[in-house]
């Protein structure tokens, strides 16, 4: 597994540090930036962990660097640290997918805690992520006829009634299904539902 | 006696020219051989004398009329000069009426003597040594004498001229003799008079353009020159206090042979010496030879003067402007004295210069007041905004204290957890306390910064570098420039020479000036970033120049005209006084303030100072 870090933005180096230092205190890993840009210019998608961002920064703020991850498509939860006067740009920052936002004067427990979750929920992301990779990898293995009989399997039709609906054999539904959880890689009709329906329920955030 | 007829003089003779003896033989109690005895005699050969004087030294048997003797006697007898006759030995054929007015005897009496039995021994060696010189040089000679009088030696202006007889040879000799004590008398008064005078010409110059706090110590010295010139004992000034109810003693001297109290400061109440006050502020002098000339009223002055030991006084009032400030005096102990007119017109002009100077002294004391309130004021002002804009930058300043704050207990915290987790290394440890104190003092600093622009100061100027001062500036109003997205840019001059500056009154100006230009970007809303430029040059004019320039919107030329005035304003919010206490600081600094165009948009604000003269000439 990829090891998560806390990427930390905040244009005052000692702040930036500092809460390097405090990540790192707890046993965790951070890195700093200077600026927006400076994070955009190292950023690939298989970065894990968590943004800690300044809302207030010259030249790219906290919220535009958001908007430019969001339109590459990271997932990488974000923790907006705010300054007295700053809520509305919080709120708004939320509405567009923060997970947290700390307001300073902050306590450091309260910091930590809101990076634990981000960490957690962007181990979640990126487990969904790799269950509904392998997913689709088995769904493309399907043909057309054993996706037909997939679907219908999942949404609980009986062996008959899937014959009966796509005018096969119960005989040849059977083999579908073989064939189905094979490329799948379960053993069972449960499994193979409980397959789908992880991917489609854990993954909250996108 | 040997003889009862007149002898021919020895001079007479022609062709035996003269020899003439110095002195010695002639005198009453040992005759010479030609000496008329009697003074029957000595009448006759007088006669005779005369006679042969009138015909130019021939020896005629031809009478001369008595008459013209006698016109003769007349004529001489008038001048006031001494005019005699004598013969080449020294006896004199003719004198007139001053000259017997200075021997003490008749014209007769002294006709047929000589000098050495009308004056003293050492006198009549001296006369008779010039009349000598006279006749062996065949010239009239000019020179000074004297002779004792009553009262003393007098000068006299003599001329000799030897009488020549047709070959040339002297036969007797002239003089008209000039007391000349009067003349000299004159002469020693006029002197004196020209340096009194040529002392009061001094004293104006000197007076003239003398500055104000110099009055006081010349005053003083010039009482010593007075007080020794004058031959006075004490020279004072007095002044009267604004609602004259009293006066002071401001200047005093008193010459250095009398054990004189010093009255320096003493006061008067002007019911002590209520005569004497009613008399100098109806601006009239007092002049006294002694103390009995001041009138019966005067009963506490006279006490006061007699007290003091005062015998004579001169005390005239100090007028300036027709205000009567004080007198001006000048007192005698050591002896009455009868003050001459030209003394007491010296006095006066003296009190007209003292007056004036004093009064310029006053002038110059009100106006240095009137500037130092000024020069207050504007500081108070300059102060009162200062702390304005410190309150404008509030949240600016509150954010920069806040972030070392935050970064502090960060790190604090940081130390805490791997304490209780142990897995603090002592490096690490190490390394985090230093952060902490680099943070505390960053936040230090952002309070001394702010304290300084703060704290009220009296004007403090100092040789400085402008480039430290603008950069502390440039730190300054970074705070503020960061909450508004804005990027102070900085281009020094590496070759700026030292300047003579109050720092924080210079980077108060140069702080308006960024702060305005940041406010002035931000009414543009362009998606690329603000930037305010700040720079500082030498011009080639021996000066220092500061520039701040925005992309704002400019000003117009109407605003243009009228951004330095109180109270005008282009903003939304502000009282307008920013520009105009930056221009009263410049002034004060000897520096102008100005606005151009930025040609790349927007306005660019210069200030510039004159450098440090040593400095700048190297």
């Amino acid at each position: 597994m990829v090891e998560q870090s806390i990427f930390v933005v905040d244009d005052d180096e000692a702040v930036r540090d500092s809460i390097k230092e405090l990540v790192e205190s707890v046993g965790l890993h951070a890195q700093t930036f200077e600026s927006a840009q400076a994070f955009l210019d190292v950023y690939s998608a298989d970065a894990a962990g968590c943004l800690v961002l300044d809302v207030r920064m010259s030249h790219m703020s906290g919220p535009a660097l958001q908007t430019r991850l969001k339109a590459q498509g990271c997932s990488l939860p974000i923790i907006f640290i705010t300054g007295h006067g700053d809520i509305d740009t919080a709120v708004e920052a939320m509405k567009a997918g923060a997970v947290d936002f700390v307001q300073k004067p902050y306590h450091e427990q309260n910091l930590l805690d809101c990076i634990n979750k981000a960490l957690e929920l962007d181990a979640q992301n990126r487990d969904a992520d790799r269950k509904q990779q392998s997913l689709e990898e088995h769904l493309a293995k399907l043909t057309e006829r054993e996706h037909e009989v997939m679907d219908l399997l999942v949404q609980g039709l009986a062996n008959k009634a899937i014959a009966q609906r796509l005018s096969i054999s119960p005989r040849t539904v059977e083999v579908h299904r073989q064939h189905v959880l094979e490329k799948c890689s379960v053993k069972s009709l449960a499994q193979l539902v409980s397959l789908f329906n992880h991917t489609a329920d854990d993954t909250p955030l996108r | 006696m040997t003889t009862k007829t007149p002898v021919k003089p020895r001079a007479r003779s022609n062709e035996n020219p003269t020899t003439v003896k110095r002195r010695g033989r002639l005198n009453s109690a040992s005759p010479g051989r030609d000496h008329p005895a009697s003074v029957e005699e000595r009448r006759e050969h007088h006669k005779w004398m005369l006679k042969l004087l009138t015909t130019g030294g021939r020896l005629t048997h031809q009478e001369v009329p008595d008459t013209i003797l006698k016109l003769l006697q007349a004529i001489v007898d008038h001048s006031p000069s001494v005019i005699f006759l004598k013969d080449l030995q020294g006896r004199y054929l003719l004198a007139n009426r001053a000259m017997s007015a200075v021997v003490g005897c008749e014209t007769k009496g002294i006709v047929g003597k000589t000098d050495y039995e009308l004056f003293p021994r050492h006198v009549a060696d001296a006369y008779r040594e010039a009349d000598c010189k006279a006749i062996d040089s065949r010239k009239p000679i000019e020179l000074e004498e004297s002779a004792p009088h009553k009262d003393g030696t007098h000068p006299y202006l003599s001329v000799k001229f030897p009488l020549l007889g047709d070959a040339g040879t002297p036969y007797a000799l002239g003089g008209i003799v000039t007391d000349v004590v009067k003349l000299k008398q004159i002469e020693a008064e006029l002197q004196e008079r020209l340096r009194f005078e040529h002392l009061l010409f001094e004293l104006s110059a000197a007076f003239i353009n003398l500055p104000a706090d110099d009055v006081d110590a010349k005053i003083n010295e010039t009482f010593r020159r007075l007080g020794e010139f004058m031959e006075v004992d004490r020279c004072f000034i007095d002044q009267f206090s604004d609602d004259k109810s009293e006066f002071r003693v401001t200047h005093f001297w008193a010459h250095e042979s009398l054990e004189s109290d010093d009255f320096l400061d003493k006061v008067l109440l002007n019911e002590q010496v209520p005569w004497y006050m009613a008399r100098m502020l109806s601006g009239q002098s007092l002049i006294f030879s002694c103390v009995d000339e001041l009138p019966d009223e005067a009963v506490p002055e006279k006490a006061y003067i007699q007290s003091v030991g005062i015998k004579s006084s001169v005390i005239v009032p100090l007028i300036v402007g027709g205000d009567i400030i004080g007198n001006f005096g000048i007192d005698v102990i050591r002896s009455e004295r009868d003050w001459s007119e030209n003394v007491i017109q010296g006095v006066k002009i003296i009190a007209e210069i003292f007056g004036n100077a004093l009064a310029r002294k006053q002038a110059e004391k009100k106006l240095r007041a009137a500037e130092q309130e000024a020069a207050r004021n504007r500081e108070h002002l300059a102060h009162l905004t200062r702390v304005q804009i410190m309150g404008e930058m509030a949240a600016g300043i509150a954010h920069e204290i806040n972030q070392p704050l935050a970064a502090i207990e960060n790190y604090a915290r940081a130390c805490e957890r791997r304490l209780k987790g142990d897995t603090g290394d002592r490096d690490k440890m190490e390394e985090l306390v230093e952060k902490i104190k680099d943070q505390a003092h960053r936040a230090g600093n952002v309070l001394t910064r702010v304290r300084a622009m703060v704290k009220r100061q009296p004007v403090n100027m100092v040789s400085v570098d402008l480039n430290a001062v603008v950069q502390e500036t440039v730190e300054l109003a970074n705070m503020e420039a960061q909450l508004r997205n804005c990027r102070l840019k900085i281009e020094f001059s590496r070759s700026l020479p030292a300047v003579v500056i109050d720092p924080i009154h210079i980077q108060q100006v140069a702080l308006n000036l960024i702060r305005n230009a940041i406010e002035a970007s931000e009414d543009v809303t362009r998606e690329n970033e603000k930037v305010v430029l700040v720079r500082t040059t030498k011009t080639d004019t021996g000066h220092v120049e500061v520039s701040v320039a925005d992309s704002g919107l400019g000003v117009t030329d109407m605003e243009g005209d009228r951004l330095f005035e109180p109270f005008f304003s282009t903003k939304r919010s502000g009282l307008g006084m920013g520009l105009s206490v930056c221009q009263s600081i410049i002034a004060m600094h000897d520096g102008k303030i100005w606005h151009t165009q930025n040609p790349a948009g927007g306005t660019i604000f210069h200030f510039s100072l004159p450098l440090d003269s040593e400095e700048g000439a190297a």
